[in-house]
């Protein structure tokens, strides 16, 4: 069975593209475009990675992942934010509010696609 | 007796005066009174021995013979001994009273300068010699105390003149306060930072110093400040003068200040012991501006970096999508294609921006101020003086803008230099013209304007090494501003430079200076009508010069005198700001209240200047022939004429009235006087009520009304003369009536 990501991010752009570069990479997508979507997507079924921007509506990237940690279930659904924060104190925080990895704005869709295998083969290590 | 050295009057000493019975201490009356008791017990005994004597001498058998003699003993030795009482009383007991009595007044005498006179006290000699002695080490101490005492005095006075002189010219404001948040002293800046106004004038009503800090300035940045200082020295000895910075502000909001708290100890305690606090020194400026700047800097530097990397993102995933899609069709290609435009117009418009901020952050942090255009002009024009053969004369009306007054000097400088190589044009023109976004500055010249290409290339040429090799581009950049070129009429051109008007107004809001003038007092100008060449000469044609005067009072026939003059020259229509003329005059007479409230001139400021016989003359040669232009130029004359015998000259110039032009243009009911014209015709006023501020204010409604009167049939100097006349008799139709 194919893994799912969930790819949370209220730029349709970059939703887009995601969608269409990680179906192509042989996993199943869905999206959500602010984070109570996020949150409702990931009470109906569980992913197996979520990529998560850290500034949308409703609620911010930073609130949903600290909200995902404090349910034990989730406790080892690898988390990768994407942000246009760049500063060192903001991946600070998204690290210590339970981001798997951090992952600056622009970045290479290929990179990112190779490090999704990377946390979906080895888990959170 | 005691003799005042220096006023041999016997016994004043000083000023207090001392009464030594009345004050004669309670034991010395008891000593005296058992001296006399013993003296009694004494004699008394002394005599009943001398009467028993001859008795118990004579046995018991007793005989008369020795009875008589032992009373007649008895009555020697009560006598002696009563001489002997009056001998003691007299020649110790009242001298050394009385010496009591000198010392005391020697001890309380302000004077320090008594002594006691050995000759008035024979029988206690050497007793007033010591005393004396001791006397005049008691005037030294005296003496050396009160020097001290004025050595300290004038010490401390000079620290006081010189601290006040520092606190007075700082730009940071400083208020000293004791822990009750009092204000103890407050300099001028720290006035005009808290907008407090003049002490004792303010909201609500309390004198400044004394006054509560909190009333003035947010409470719990100064608390806190002090608080943290305070804790830091508990437990451990506290640092002399310990301070910290804070960012504070005025109850109000509107300002926000960068301050610093000194704490205030207590000198007393020693070094290891903890120092007490007894005030703190506030010293703060006007931050709003800085934190302003900062914090665009902040949304620039955020715009540039964060808010760039959104978009960006969007426009390389969507890129690298397309990329590694070929064959990607449809509905999900069309979409990626249309993101991808509109990720570029995004960024577009998101650069744009950036730039935008960028030019304001620029112009908000270079050191820009308020700036008078004709100091400007004066500074260009001496920069150039003598180069080349150009001439820069000043022109137009004086206006405040805002700017880099050293970048703008060398940045005219320069290019009047370029001008003149590009068109051969050596005599230039420069003015200020005030619009409602912009100040021009304008320097024009007879012939061709300078192509834009040209201008453009000057951009990118440095300016003088002084400028550290900064571009006529950077200067225009800081200034927000740029350059172009433009025909004027005449064959004339000129080269525009657009800068920001002033950030404080041009002048506080119009004094209620009531006005001193009754325009139907001094309708005096009547005036034989000029040489017909020059009655026949259009307007613009001629040379004015306009004038102002101030003076001890409204009323010259009464006797009131000229205390100031102003005048500039106008020609072709251009106001000749470097053509002034200015002098205080000393009116010989006090100036009245009213009027130095008007003018704001002083008796103490003219009495060491000449008096109008020197000035007048002056004035004349000044004048020449020209048409002479004031506002209420009657009274104005009125003074001139009544003095021109005194002075040796005659002012038969023609003579144009501003108020009477407005009279005819504008009718009866509009408001004629100087500022209600000025901003009927868009003028803005500086300096207002000083001789010269308003003569140039009269120069730029006179050349603004030079421009409507040949449309409203006044050509010529005849033709506005005529005019005046008839408005002068109903004028004074009118009053009769």
């Amino acid at each position: 069975m194919k893994p799912t990501i969930l790819v949370a991010d209220d730029e349709p752009s970059i939703l887009l593209s995601l969608q269409v570069l990680l179906q192509k990479a042989g996993f199943l997508v869905r999206i959500a475009r602010d984070g109570e979507e996020a949150m409702a997507a990931l009470e109906e079924s569980m992913p197996n990675l979520i990529l998560l921007d850290a500034m949308m509506p409703k609620r911010d990237g930073f609130d949903v992942c600290q909200t995902i940690r404090a349910n034990p279930a989730y406790k080892d659904l690898p988390i990768i934010m994407l942000t246009a924060k760049s500063r060192d104190v903001e991946r600070e925080k998204g690290m210590a509010l339970g981001a798997t990895d951090y992952i600056t704005k622009p970045f290479s869709t290929r990179d990112l696609v190779s490090t999704v295998r990377k946390y979906l083969e080895h888990g959170q290590t | 007796m005691v003799t005042n050295v220096s006023n041999s009057k016997h016994g004043h000493l000083g000023e207090e005066p001392h009464t030594p019975a009345s004050s004669a201490p309670s034991s010395e009356r008891t000593g005296k009174r058992v001296v006399a008791l013993l003296f009694i017990a004494t004699g008394v005994t002394a005599a009943a021995a001398a009467a028993v004597m001859p008795v118990l001498i004579a046995g018991d058998n007793g005989q008369p013979l020795a009875q008589q003699e032992g009373a007649v003993l008895a009555g020697l030795v009560a006598g002696t001994a009563a001489l002997l009482w009056f001998a003691v009383l007299l020649c110790l007991l009242r001298p050394g009273e009385r010496l009591a009595a000198d010392v005391h007044l020697l001890a309380n005498s302000k004077a320090g300068n008594g002594r006691v006179d050995p000759e008035d006290y024979p029988d206690l000699a050497p007793l007033p010699d010591a005393i004396n002695a001791l006397a005049e080490r008691l005037a030294t101490s005296r003496r050396d105390l009160d020097r001290a005492i004025v050595d300290t005095a004038r010490c401390q006075a000079e620290h006081s003149s010189r601290l006040a002189a520092v606190l007075r010219d700082l730009d940071e404001g400083v208020m000293v306060c004791n822990l009750d948040h009092q204000v103890l002293l407050l300099n001028p800046a720290a006035l005009r930072l808290l907008h407090a106004g003049e002490a004792g004038e303010t909201g609500s009503g309390a004198p400044l110093p004394g006054r509560a800090l909190f009333s003035l300035m947010l409470a719990d940045p100064v608390c806190h400040t002090l608080d943290r200082l305070s804790r830091r020295g508990s437990g451990e000895p506290t640092q002399p003068g310990p301070s910290a910075r804070f960012i504070g502000g005025t109850p109000d909001g509107h300002v926000l200040l960068d301050g610093r708290m000194s704490l205030i100890l207590d000198d007393g305690p020693p070094v290891a012991a903890e120092a007490t606090v007894t005030g703190y020194v506030l010293t703060f400026t006007d931050a709003t501006r800085e934190l302003a700047a900062l914090g665009r800097r902040d949304a620039l530097l955020h715009a540039t970096t964060e808010a760039l990397r959104t978009p960006l993102a969007n426009l390389r995933a969507v890129m690298e999508t397309l990329e590694d899609c070929p064959d990607l069709e449809g509905e999900a290609r069309t979409h990626l294609e249309a993101a991808m435009l509109g990720e570029c117009q995004a960024l577009t418009a998101r650069l744009e921006r950036i730039t935008e901020q960028y030019r304001a952050t620029i112009v908000g942090t270079w050191p820009m101020s308020d700036l008078r255009s004709h100091t400007l002009i004066d500074l260009v024009r001496h920069r150039i003086a003598g180069r080349r053969n150009i001439v820069v004369t000043p022109a137009g009306m004086p206006c405040l803008l805002h700017g880099d007054s050293f970048s703008l000097v060398v940045l005219l400088d320069h290019l009047v230099e370029q001008v003149s190589l590009v068109t051969g044009a050596t005599a230039f023109d420069l003015a200020a013209d005030a619009a409602a976004r912009w100040t021009y500055l304008d320097l024009s010249w007879a012939g061709e304007r300078v192509p834009g290409t040209t201008i453009d290339r000057w951009k990118t040429e440095s300016l003088a090494a002084t400028l550290g090799g900064l571009t006529v581009g950077d200067v225009l950049r800081h200034h927000r501003s740029d350059l172009w070129s433009e025909a004027q009429p005449d064959g004339r051109a000129r080269l525009r430079l657009p800068l920001p008007p002033a950030e404080e107004p041009a002048e506080a809001a119009p004094r209620p200076v009531p006005d001193l003038i009754d325009p139907s007092s001094f309708p005096a100008h009547q005036q034989p009508p000029p040489a017909t060449d020059l009655a026949s000469r259009p307007l613009q044609d001629l040379e004015f010069v306009v004038f102002d005067i101030e003076a001890t009072g409204a009323n010259p026939i009464d006797g009131d005198e000229i205390v100031a003059i102003a005048a500039v020259r106008v020609v072709n229509r251009r106001i000749l700001t470097g053509e002034t003329f200015q002098a205080l005059v000393n009116p010989g007479r006090p100036i009245s209240p009213e009027a130095v409230r008007r003018h704001g001139i002083t008796a103490q400021q003219v009495h060491n200047h000449p008096n109008i016989t020197t000035i007048l003359p002056q004035f004349k040669a000044f004048a020449g022939n020209a048409v002479m232009v004031g506002h209420h130029a009657g009274l104005e004359l009125a003074f001139l004429r009544l003095r021109e015998h005194a002075c040796g000259v005659r002012f038969d110039n023609p003579v144009l009235d501003t108020r009477l032009l407005s009279l005819w243009l504008q009718g009866q009911n509009a408001d004629h006087s100087l500022d209600g014209v000025a901003r009927r015709l868009g003028i803005a006023t500086i300096d207002r009520h000083t001789a010269l501020g308003d003569c140039l204010t009269t120069a730029a409604v006179l050349v603004a009304m030079l421009e409507l009167l040949p449309d409203r049939g006044l050509a010529t100097l005849g033709d506005v003369l005529r005019e005046a006349d008839k408005l002068l008799a109903f004028d004074a139709k009118e009053s009769l009536l």
